[in-house]
């Protein structure tokens, strides 16, 4: 495994946890999908021996990825995670969740937006 | 101090928990590490994330007690009291940590962590990413993630011992019933009742 990504990604992490919780909402964001990137990186590298390593980084690859609200990218992610043969019982687990809440996310967003085009409209307009 | 006994448990901590064993029973005061300073050998956590969860801490203790107090630790089942200090939070910090669930989460990480430190002698390698937050691996000193649990962590502000003890039956449960075939450790810290529940899952 890459120690160096493997380290970068939590400092990424870390880092982004501490913007948001000074409220820099854009800024955690950004590092959230740095450490993403870092932590996917490190996935590649882990040796086949190591496959409870391997589920740990998957899982936070996409989870990172979840947290910067990059759904698409998150989504292929996990995809190809699942699609791989060797990867542990607990690590599926968390990246179904993971899909999940991604999904929910998504739909709660989607109708968020419609919703806020209806008010938009003028009454009229609405019930057109 | 009153002493409870705990026991060491195999693959958990062999030598070093019968260090904390033989202490305990030997009358003297166990002191939780600090902290303020648990990034120095938790290396999943930074310094920056050591004192902002130090601070939580802080604040979510200061609302019930004044600095220091025994903390009661029990390890599947076994427990034992520990010294906790912390600096009284100013103002300032109390303002900072104005959201009383963050603080709770939060301050729960630090006190999880060094309970787990000082009755395990395990310590966080890196964080376990979560949608909401972060769990952590914890291992002893020289093992990889090959060889961690993760340490899922709950806080509870104010409910009684009770309370503390349905959380933790909930988060056994929870890692019991899914498909997961990591060993894990919860720990769940009530900050009025001064206490700390760690339970083994074994899946």
């Amino acid at each position: 495994m890459s120690e160096n990504s493997h380290s970068r990604a939590e400092e990424l992490a870390a880092a982004a946890e501490m913007q948001m919780k000074y409220g820099n909402k854009e800024a955690a964001r950004q590092l959230y999908g740095q450490a993403g990137a870092a932590e996917a990186e490190a996935v590649v590298q882990v040796a086949a021996s190591e496959s409870r390593t391997r589920g740990i980084l998957s899982v936070s690859a996409v989870s990172l990825y979840f947290k910067a609200e990059l759904f698409d990218v998150a989504e292929r992610l996990a995809f190809t995670y699942l699609s791989g043969e060797d990867l542990p019982g607990f690590a599926r687990e968390q990246l179904r969740d993971t899909l999940q809440a991604l999904w929910e996310e998504r739909e709660l967003r989607s109708k968020a937006v419609a919703l806020h085009r209806i008010q938009s409209k003028s009454p009229s307009e609405a019930w057109i | 101090v009153r002493v409870v006994y705990i026991k060491a448990r195999g693959e958990f901590a062999k030598t070093n928990s019968q260090d904390v064993t033989s202490q305990a029973m030997n009358g003297a005061t166990l002191n939780l590490p600090r902290l303020d300073e648990l990034h120095l050998r938790h290396l999943g956590l930074t310094e920056a994330l050591s004192r902002s969860y130090a601070e939580a801490a802080a604040v979510s203790l200061a609302r019930h007690h004044t600095s220091p107090i025994l903390l009661m630790i029990t390890v599947d089942g076994k427990a034992l009291e520990a010294q906790l200090t912390w600096q009284e939070p100013d103002q300032r910090m109390i303002a900072a940590w104005n959201n009383r669930d963050d603080a709770t989460r939060d301050g729960a990480y630090a006190v999880s962590l060094a309970s787990t430190e000082l009755t395990l002698h395990m310590t966080a390698i890196r964080r376990a990413e979560t949608r909401t937050g972060a769990d952590y691996y914890v291992a002893a000193q020289g093992s990889s993630l090959e060889h961690a649990f993760r340490l899922e962590i709950s806080g509870i502000d104010s409910g009684d011992q009770s309370a503390i003890r349905r959380r933790l039956n909930i988060k056994v449960t929870q890692a019991r019933e899914g498909e997961s075939n990591l060993p894990a450790l919860a720990a769940v810290v009530g900050f009025l009742s001064r206490i700390v529940l760690i339970e083994r899952v074994l899946t």
